[in-house]
C-alpha cells in the first residue's frame, strides 16, 4: 500500500465541501440530516488534518451564493454552524488549532457573528494549525473588496497605483496572512471552482472525487494527499527544472 | 386482557416509529402523518357528522395529502392555497349537489375545515420540526414526553385517584392521575434529553417537558369533550387495546405547534 510521506505534505489544503444535500435525497432523508452528517465529516478531517501536521485547513462552509437556499436550510446551517463551534472550541484548544472566518461575515446574523469572535478570540494564541471556514464568501467578491481596500489607499495618498501588483492584491484579500493552497479538493464529483479562493488557487493541484461530504472520510482524504504527493508541481517551469533545483536544494 | 392487548400493540408500534420518524426514508414518514392524519379524520368525521358525504369527507383526505406534500417541498405560501382551495370546492360540491343536501352546506364545510384544523395542520407542523437540526429526535422527545404522560396518569390514577379532575367532561380523570402523568413527562423528558444529548440545560428541559405534558392533557380533555357532546366512550377501535386512534393522539394534537415552538426556541 502506498502511504504518505510527512517531508513532502501539502502546507495549505483547501476544500469545496459539496453533496450534503444530495447524499441525504439518495437516502429518501431531507437535506438537514446531510448537513449534519456534513458536520461530522467536517470534525473528522479537521482532526485528521492536525493529526497529518498539515499547517492551514480552509473548508467552504458557505457561499455567497448559498443565501438563495430555502430559509429554513439557511437557518438550520447556522444553528449547526453555531453547535459545531461550541462543541468544537475544546478540542481546538486541545489541540493548538486556531479558528478563523473569512468572507462576508457582516452578512451572518449577530449571534453567529459573536459565536466566531468569540472561538477566534479563545483560539487566537494556538500554533499549530489553523482552521479557516469560509462563511458568506465569495472569490469574486474578495477580489472586488481588495480592488476597493487599495483604491481607497490611493486615494487617500497612502500607496500610488504604481504600486498595486499581484503581492499588494495579496495582501489586501481576506487570506492576507495566509499562504496560498497547495492541494484543492471538491467532493460530490462536480468539476467547478463555483467562486472559491479565485486568485489563491491559481498553482493549486485540484483532487476532485464523487464521494459526497457526508462519505468524505479520512481514509479518502489521505487517498488525497497521496495523489497530490505524485504529482510533479512546475509553477511554469519545465519538469527538467524542477528536478535540477530539487538537486541543488538537497545539495 | 384489554391491558395485555395495550402493551402488545405499543411493543409492534414503537419499532416501526422509531425506524420511519428516525432513519426512514422521509415520503415513509410523509405517509405516516398522512395515515395519521386520515384514520383520526375519519374518526372524527364518525363521532361529529356521522352522515358528511363522501365526497365532502374525501376532500379532507385530499386537503391533508396535498397540505403534507407542499409543506415538506418547502413551500408555506402554497399551504394556504391548498387550504382555501379546499374549502371552495367543498362549498361546489354543494352547490351542485341534490337539494336536499344543500341544506347542511354549513355545517359539513365547517366540519372539514375544522377537521383539517383540529387534525391535519397540527400533524403536518411535524414535517417543519423534522427538517430543524436534530429534528427527528426532537420528535421522539415530544412522543416520549406524550405517551409517558398519557401512561403515568394512567397508572397514577388507577392506584392513587381519589379526587375527580373534570367530571362533567372525563369522569373517569383525577388529580392524582394529572399529577403522575405531569410528574411522568418531566422525568422521562429530562432523561431522555440527557440519555441522547438533546439539550444541555436540565432546566429548560424540565420546563419544556411540562408545558407539553399539561398541554397535551388539556387536549385529552378537549377530545373527551367532543366525544361526550356526542355520547361516544372510544373514538374508534384500531388499535388492540387503545380505543381509537383519536383517542391516542388527541394529546399530540394539542402539544405538536406548542412543540414547534419550544424547538426554534431552543435551537437559537
Amino acid at each position: 500500500m502506498e502511504t504518505l510521506d510527512l517531508q513532502k505534505l501539502p502546507k495549505h489544503v483547501a476544500i469545496i465541501m459539496d453533496g450534503n444535500g444530495r447524499w441525504a435525497k439518495q437516502r429518501g432523508l431531507n437535506r438537514i440530516r446531510g448537513h449534519e452528517e456534513g458536520a461530522e465529516s467536517v470534525r473528522v478531517i479537521v482532526r485528521a488534518t492536525r493529526e497529518i501536521g498539515i499547517p492551514w485547513l480552509t473548508l467552504y462552509a458557505f457561499s455567497e451564493e448559498n443565501w438563495r437556499r430555502p430559509k429554513y436550510e439557511v437557518e438550520a446551517l447556522m444553528v449547526l454552524l453555531k453547535r459545531f463551534l461550541q462543541s468544537e472550541v475544546q478540542e481546538m484548544l486541545d489541540n493548538g488549532i486556531r479558528f478563523q472566518a473569512i468572507g462576508r461575515l457582516h452578512k451572518l446574523s449577530n449571534d453567529v457573528q459573536r459565536t466566531l469572535r468569540e472561538t477566534a478570540e479563545k483560539t487566537a494564541s494556538n500554533r499549530n494549525m489553523v482552521l479557516t471556514l469560509a462563511l458568506s464568501y465569495g472569490g469574486r467578491q474578495e477580489v472586488a473588496d481588495a480592488v476597493r481596500k487599495m483604491v481607497e489607499r490611493v486615494e487617500a495618498g497612502e500607496i500610488r497605483s504604481s504600486d498595486i501588483s499581484e503581492a499588494l492584491l495579496s495582501e489586501h484579500l481576506y487570506t492576507a496572512n495566509m499562504p496560498d493552497p497547495d492541494l484543492l479538493i471538491r467532493t460530490s464529483g462536480e468539476c467547478r471552482v463555483s467562486n472559491f479562493l479565485l486568485w489563491q488557487i491559481a498553482y493549486a493541484e485540484i483532487f476532485m472525487t464523487p464521494t459526497y461530504w457526508p462519505e468524505f472520510r479520512k481514509e479518502e482524504y489521505v487517498e488525497a494527499l497521496i495523489e497530490y504527493q505524485k504529482r510533479e508541481r512546475r509553477f511554469g517551469a519545465t519538469g527538467d527544472q524542477v528536478a535540477l533545483s530539487r538537486e541543488e536544494r538537497d545539495v | 386482557m384489554a391491558h395485555l392487548k395495550r402493551w402488545l400493540t405499543a411493543m409492534i408500534a414503537i419499532p416501526i416509529l422509531i425506524y420511519i420518524i428516525g432513519f426512514g426514508p422521509r415520503w415513509l414518514f410523509l405517509l405516516l402523518l398522512l395515515f395519521a392524519s386520515c384514520i383520526s379524520l375519519h374518526e372524527f368525521f364518525g363521532l361529529t357528522s356521522p352522515k358528511l358525504p363522501r365526497v365532502p369527507r374525501a376532500i379532507a383526505f385530499v386537503l391533508c395529502f396535498f397540505f403534507l406534500l407542499v409543506l415538506s417541498r418547502g413551500s408555506i405560501g402554497q399551504g394556504f392555497a391548498v387550504l382555501s382551495f379546499s374549502v371552495l370546492i367543498c362549498l361546489s360540491f354543494y352547490l351542485f349537489s341534490a337539494p336536499g343536501l344543500r341544506k347542511n352546506v354549513i355545517e359539513d364545510t365547517a366540519t372539514v375545515a375544522m377537521g383539517f384544523l383540529y387534525i391535519g395542520l397540527p400533524l403536518s407542523l411535524l414535517v417543519l420540526v423534522d427538517r430543524t437540526p436534530r429534528g427527528n429526535l426532537w420528535i421522539f422527545f415530544l412522543l416520549t414526553v406524550i405517551f409517558l404522560g398519557d401512561t403515568g396518569a394512567f397508572y397514577c390514577g388507577r392506584l392513587l385517584g381519589k379526587h375527580k379532575l373534570y367530571v362533567s367532561v372525563s369522569p373517569g380523570k383525577t388529580w392524582e392521575g394529572a399529577v403522575g402523568g405531569l410528574a411522568s413527562s418531566v422525568l422521562g423528558g429530562i432523561f431522555f434529553s440527557q440519555a441522547f444529548g438533546l439539550h444541555a440545560s436540565v432546566g429548560r428541559i424540565a420546563v419544556v417537558a411540562g408545558v407539553l405534558s399539561i398541554v397535551g392533557q388539556v387536549g385529552d380533555l378537549a377530545e373527551s369533550m367532543i366525544k361526550r357532546n356526542y355520547g361516544v366512550k372510544d373514538s374508534g377501535n384500531i388499535l388492540p387495546g387503545h380505543g381509537g386512534f383519536l383517542d391516542r393522539v388527541d394529546s399530540l394534537l394539542f402539544a405538536i405547534p406548542v412543540c414547534y415552538a419550544f424547538v426554534i426556541w431552543l435551537s437559537r
